[in-house]
């Protein structure tokens, strides 16, 4: 049998030289990464440039950013299964994967990021009810469980497993089954989204986070929200076409790529206004009451300017939210591609900041700035987890029918 | 019957899902939590009887009780003895690290002779054979320098050097010495104590009494209970320092003036208060009157009215008293000693509640020894330059106990010359410190708690005291011997016999020559003596000070830093936490000077720079620090090992490397201060 | 989490016009509870100090420069920052005189607490713990060494108030109404200067009430609402208002501090 014929039906693919030359390419990068973690799981997460300053770094920045822009995948499975958004079949098992691979992806950072990886598990053993990373560890684990139900089918459609009866029969049931996952995804998701902005925003120590909120959840549980779906379904269409740039084949039409720009445009209008009203009341507000200025929050020579605000709010955010919910800039592809971008960027930025800037200030009066610059063994394993997914997404690209349209397109 | 694959499927998920239900499975998880916190590399707690015995810690230039932890037998930790008068429960850094040092990598854990370049490992009977068959060869050309000032081991070991026939019996630099030597140029005899306890004002003239001078947790507890009297602390000196942090007054001068400063105050008690009853007041009028208010001021920088306000204070105080010394506890000019020595004499304050106390010098067992008046009124900083230029023979066998003087003295080029022309050179260290890996010989001294240890009235005592401890452990960690047992040994064998057997039997005279019982000596009993002597002082005899170093543009002011080490030890294996990123910065030693010096100096702070001295240079990091005056560098002592372990061995540099010295009267060397060059490396 | 209240508090005071930054307590607490020694210790951000020294500095040029030490154990705050994010319940408040626990075999080591603890009380074991060769010895049977990955901080040497506490069941005295110096924790027994006080907050007898009621009293970041009990002690203005941050006008009107 050729490999030919594990490739989705009426498709045409690379030769497998070249496939196996760029997973070869893949692998340089998950070879050290493979070091960093052996290094990091052998030593002590010493190996790391992180300190007792900076407990939080570039992985739980980096753990941040996927789930944020991983977040395509919740959002558009409720836009899709539960508001009915037909079009949205087009890119949702694109969005499900990506959405997997964000999910596991951090979740293996997780464990190197933990100092004490065989207890992992104590947060379901031991579990602290009134922690907010509590409730980010049950809901990452289910939902990530959740994703790779989701994912299951549509392993079980390439075309030779599919034969297996079974299997097709599973993959069937399992569709039939979506909209409840979709469902319980949507509830996970919505509540770990927050729960991640809730972790920063209860540090009631941390003037930079610290925010009020309503009942027991601070704002920043729902700008975290926000934030995530406002950019999760910008990321999921940028990754379909980044995916048609390498492949060189259309996969997705522009017209449901205009879409995902236009619910992303219109979350990231109303996270703005929320994050902008948040942002003055913080300045106007919480820190005065904590005898703190909003000049003191910020320090150039540390390396966290106020630059990073401005770009965060305006470039990234006020800018893109306004081009995407212009019809004449979604018409262009490269200014919708550019607002998605920039849309993302802000969205990193915010979570960069929410970790790391959050531990450059120093509360105590006495106290001073330091910087914090991540180290190859961070970087390696954080390039890691992305080959790992272009890994994951170059086979199911190759061997899964993930694009319903991509054989019409490339009539 | 055949297992067939359906069956064999259900066998083990049943048994999966059986064994989930039974506890194994959950406990086994559970205990994750058990087996990751006790790997087999993770060390065990070792549990047992507690007991606190009473012990000595010397490891700074004091001496005082501490109290050591044993469990099983083991010791686990120091603590300060409540009991002990120059304690009363408190530590300093080098005690707190104490135990942890007896397992320091650094320790000498046999005798070692030299082979060429290295050292090999020797027993010691062959150690003792080659020590006794060095000494017979020698002759009388033979010297010691001591660092313990304090401990009947010097004595013994010093009554081995002079029955050998040799006066060449040195202590290394101490303020002690100064202090003593300044009150016998006033013709007074005794060691110099001050009742910090009965003052209810006290002028410190550079003494950084709570930094590292003196008996420093002594002045700690006086200090602080001061502070409930309301007794006001004022400092004098040239730098910031621990002291001058708490003080209640920092008044800043030029460095190395405190004598001028002290002279000043001489001169405007004077004009308001002319005392009755001291000699030569005369003649000390008339070397005083130079230092008019104007005078004083232009040389110290202390503002003629800061000074008035403080004669006045002086004046008006009942108890007041005046301290002299240095921020690097050693190096004092004896001129500056003596006139801070006047201004308390122009006070009445000798031998009066709250003054300075003269000490009697306590009792010598050891017969053939010299008196330790003697040996103190020795200097070894001069003796060593004498070698060094060929100005006096160098010793055939020069004996080091207790003491690093490749590293710890000033002009160290000079005295690492002489400690080069040295025949064989033997060193009684407990560590590989820099002068014992360039001995010849090493012969580990068993540290306090490993052996019987004493001292007697360290500098500084408001009254002579006597502390002995008995060995806390049962023998030695290692293949180490009290230096004073192996000394007293060795002299039987070269029929220079010292009268006594053991180190042991001297404590036993000393106890009973103090009129002490030795079992009570030896379970933590202290003696406290109640005499000072009555002294006939005369002001004639002071000589006006110097300012040290009065031609530099630029000074260095080493500061001692029991946190960094001592002139004994170096950083302990506990301390290198302690040690601040404003004296050590990655490998670099930083060094202190206000924002005006450095610009005029051309450096920013956190440069890179190299001070230059007399005998080298070394290299430093800038910060800048408000809290040293003008036209003064400000460095750590105690940095820049080359030999020891890896807590300490090459971070910063050495500043005695750079630390010159100035001839000083009774002939004695200054070096607390010295002139430097900074330029940017 | 609740905030509970306790019959207890234990508590210090700090005398920091007292403190020289000798170094003995940080150097006292490594050994009593077993804190490895490291060979480089210069980078600050990694080392391991339950007790860190910080230097004040009332920012003036020379001569009217003024400095304070300022030592800074766990302040076992009433309302802990750090407790309440543990998500495994690693580290709590809640066993009577108000010591925030720390659990090593508990610890997943997610550093969660050490980004909420504005003090840096809390430190993390980079690596395993090393003693050269034979320095295991010495280790006190108080506190376990700990292994690599997990947090620990500051507990008020709270094997200490187990100790006493069984002492007094002993003697028959009540556990909880504990004399002034049964219970203290090795930085205050070995200060030279008796700088650090320590004892019940609780107890209107004990030194640290009277010194904590002193108008001359301050907590670090007080306002912040973490309500330490470890209390900081001044005359000096200026080391006082470096215990929180004021803006500009408040400083002016001089209320808060």
């Amino acid at each position: 049998m050729s490999e030919r014929e594990f490739w989705p039906e009426g498709v045409e693919r690379c030769d497998l030289g070249k496939f196996l030359a760029w997973l070869g390419f893949i692998s340089i990068f998950l070879v050290w990464g493979a070091y960093g973690a052996y290094k990091v799981l052998g030593t002590g997460i010493g190996v790391t440039a992180l300190d007792n300053y900076f407990g939080f770094g570039l992985w739980i920045t980096f753990d941040l950013a996927v789930i944020a822009l991983g977040a395509g995948a919740f959002f558009s499975g409720f836009l899709r299964y539960i508001m009915r958004i037909d079009e949205l079949k087009n890119i949702i098992n694109l969005a499900v994967i990506v959405g997997f691979l964000c999910y596991s992806g951090a979740m293996l950072i997780l464990v190197l990021d933990i100092g004490q990886p065989l207890r992992a598990w104590f947060g379901y053993w031991h579990p602290n009810v009134h922690s907010m990373l509590t409730e980010v560890i049950f809901c990452i684990t289910c939902y990530c469980t959740v994703l790779i139900i989701e994912y299951v089918p549509l392993i079980l459609e390439n075309r030779q497993i599919a034969k297996n009866r079974f299997c097709h029969h599973l993959a069937h049931n399992f569709h039939v089954y979506m909209p409840l996952f979709a469902g319980i995804g949507t509830f996970l998701s919505t509540f770990h989204q927050g729960s991640l902005g809730g972790m920063y925003g209860v540090l009631f120590g941390r003037p930079f986070v610290f925010r009020e909120g309503f009942f027991i959840w601070p704002w920043t549980f729902f700008l975290f929200v926000a934030s995530a779906i406002a950019s999760g379904p910008a990321f999921t269409m940028l990754c379909a076409t980044f995916m048609e740039t390498i492949t060189g084949r259309k996969l997705v039409s522009y017209e449901t790529k205009k879409l995902m720009g236009k619910i992303a445009g219109l979350l990231l209008c109303f996270y703005m206004f929320f994050k902008i009203l948040d942002t003055y009341a913080w300045a106007k507000g919480i820190l005065p009451g904590m005898g703190l200025t909003f000049d003191q929050m910020y320090n150039s020579a540390a390396g966290y300017g106020k630059t990073w605000l401005w770009v965060e709010l305006f470039w990234c955010g006020v800018i893109p939210a306004i081009m995407l919910v212009t019809p004449a800039v979604r018409n262009r592809p490269a200014l919708l591609y550019t607002a998605a971008i920039l849309d993302c960027v802000g969205i990193v930025i915010n979570r960069f900041v929410f970790t790391v800037q959050a531990l450059a200030i120093p509360v105590m009066p006495f106290d001073q700035w330091f910087s914090y610059a991540p180290n190859w063994a961070e970087w390696s394993t954080s390039l890691m987890i992305i080959a790992y997914g272009f890994l994951v997404m170059s086979l199911s690209y190759r061997y899964l029918p993930i694009f319903p349209q991509e054989r019409a397109l490339n009539r | 019957m055949g297992l067939d694959r359906r069956s064999f499927i259900s066998l083990v998920a049943g048994g999966v899902v059986g064994s989930l239900a039974t506890p194994v499975v959950w406990k086994t998880l559970d205990d994750v939590s058990i087996w990751s916190q006790n790997w087999p590399w993770i060390p065990r707690l070792k549990y047992g009887e507690e007991t606190l015995l009473p012990s000595l810690c010397k490891l700074g230039t004091d001496a005082y009780g501490v109290q050591v932890k044993l469990v099983a037998g083991h010791p686990v930790a120091a603590y300060g003895n409540p009991e002990h008068p120059l304690s009363r429960g408190g530590i300093c850094p080098l005690g707190a690290a104490s135990v942890q040092l007896l397992y320091s990598p650094s320790r000498v854990r046999s005798p070692k002779k030299r082979v060429g370049n290295s050292f090999e490992d020797i027993s010691w009977e062959e150690a003792e054979a080659l020590l006794a068959e060095q000494l017979k060869s020698a002759g009388k050309d033979v010297a010691l320098v001591s660092g313990d000032d304090t401990g009947t081991a010097a004595e013994v070991l010093a009554g081995l050097v002079a029955a050998l026939g040799s006066q060449q019996a040195y202590f290394m630099p101490s303020e002690g010495a100064a202090a003593a030597a300044a009150l016998k140029l006033l013709g007074g005899d005794g060691l110099v104590g001050y009742d910090l306890e009965g003052a209810d004002y006290v002028l410190l003239l550079g003494a950084d009494a709570l930094g590292a001078w003196g008996t420093t947790l002594r002045n700690a507890k006086a200090f602080a209970d001061g502070r409930e009297r309301a007794v006001r602390v004022v400092y004098v000196g040239p730098a910031m320092t621990a002291t001058a942090a708490v003080a209640d007054a920092w008044i800043p001068c030029t460095p190395g003036t405190e004598g001028v400063v002290a002279m000043g105050l001489a001169n405007m008690i004077l004009e308001r208060r002319s005392p009755s009853k001291v000699a030569g007041l005369a003649e000390f009028r008339k070397q005083a009157a130079g230092f008019t208010p104007d005078a004083v001021a232009t040389r110290s920088g202390v503002a003629a009215e800061t000074l008035l306000g403080l004669a006045k204070e002086l004046l008006a105080a009942g108890k007041p008293l005046v301290v002299p010394g240095t921020t690097a506890a050693q190096g004092l000019a004896v001129s500056d000693a003596a006139a801070a020595l006047a201004v308390n004499v122009l006070l009445d304050r000798i031998n009066m509640p709250g003054g300075v106390m003269v000490l009697p010098w306590g009792p010598k067992v050891v017969a053939a020894a010299p008196d330790k008046k003697a040996m103190m009124g020795r200097d070894v900083v001069g003796y060593l330059a004498a070698v060094a230029a060929g100005n006096a023979p160098a010793p055939k066998v020069l004996l080091v106990h207790a003491a690093n003087p490749a590293y710890a003295l000033p002009d160290l080029k000079t005295a690492q010359t002489a400690l080069d022309k040295a025949g064989f050179v033997v060193s009684f260290s407990s560590f590989m410190d820099e002068t014992a890996a360039q001995a010849d010989l090493i012969l580990p001294d068993s540290l306090t708690y490993e052996r019987y240890d004493d001292a007697y009235t360290p500098y500084g005592s408001g009254q002579a005291n006597y502390t002995m401890a008995a060995p806390i452990l049962k023998q030695p960690l290692f293949a180490t011997k009290a230096a004073a047992d192996v000394a007293l040994g060795v002299a039987s064998k070269l029929g220079a016999d010292l009268g006594f057997a053991s180190f042991e039997d001297v404590l036993k005279a000393k106890a009973e020559a103090l009129g002490l019982d030795f079992e009570a000596a030896a379970t933590g009993s202290v003696w406290l003596g109640t005499e000072f002597a009555v002294q006939q002082l005369d002001l004639a005899k002071v000589q006006a000070p110097a300012s040290a170093a009065t031609a530099a543009d630029l000074t260095l002011v080493p500061v001692a830093n029991l946190k960094i080490g001592s002139p004994k030890v170096a950083t302990p294996p506990f301390g290198t936490n302690a040690i601040s990123p404003r004296e050590l910065q990655g490998k670099d030693m930083v060094v202190a000077m206000n924002a005006a010096t450095a610009s005029k100096l051309g450096v920013r702070a956190g440069d890179a720079v190299t001070l230059s001295g007399a005998g080298g240079e070394c290299r430093a990091r800038v910060r800048i620090f408000e809290g040293v005056v003008d036209g003064a560098v400000m460095a750590p002592l105690g940095l820049g090992h080359t030999a020891w372990d890896a807590f300490s061995r090459g971070k910063g540099a050495n500043v005695f490397q750079i630390l010159g010295t100035q001839a000083d009267v009774a002939g004695f060397t200054r070096f607390a201060t010295a002139p430097v060059g900074v330029r940017k490396a | 989490m609740q905030h509970m209240e306790f019959k207890v508090k234990w508590g210090m005071v700090i005398d920091l016009d007292k403190c020289t930054g000798c170094g003995a307590c940080s150097i006292a607490c490594r050994a009593e509870n077993n804190i490895p020694p490291m060979q480089d210790a210069s980078n600050k951000l990694r080392t391991t100090d339950w007790m860190n020294i910080y230097e004040l500095s009332n920012g003036k040029k020379f001569p009217d420069l003024e400095i304070a030490y300022l030592p800074r154990p766990c302040m076992q705050c009433g309302k802990p920052s750090c407790s309440t994010v543990c998500p495994v319940v690693a580290t709590t408040k809640d066993e009577e005189g108000g010591i925030v626990s720390q659990v090593y075999p508990r610890c997943i080591g997610c550093r969660y607490c050490m980004a909420a603890c504005p003090y840096h009380a809390r430190y993390f074991n980079w690596f395993d713990p090393i003693w050269p060769e034979g320095m295991e010895k010495t280790l006190t049977p108080y506190v376990s060494a700990r292994p690599r990955g997990v947090v620990e901080k500051c507990t008020f040497c709270h094997h200490r108030f187990n100790a006493a506490k069984e002492q007094a069941r002993m003697s028959g005295a009540d556990p909880l109404d504990l004399p002034e110096d049964a219970y203290i924790p090795a930085c205050a027994e070995v200060c030279p200067t008796g700088a650090i006080v320590f004892g019940n907050l609780k107890n209107p007898e004990h030194r640290v009430a009277k010194l904590a009621a002193s108008k001359y009293a301050f907590r670090l970041l007080a306002r912040l609402g973490t309500d330490p009990q470890v209390y900081y002690y001044s005359k000096r203005d200026w080391v006082r208002q470096l215990g929180d941050n004021y803006l500009q006008k408040e400083l002016k009107g001089g209320e808060h501090v």
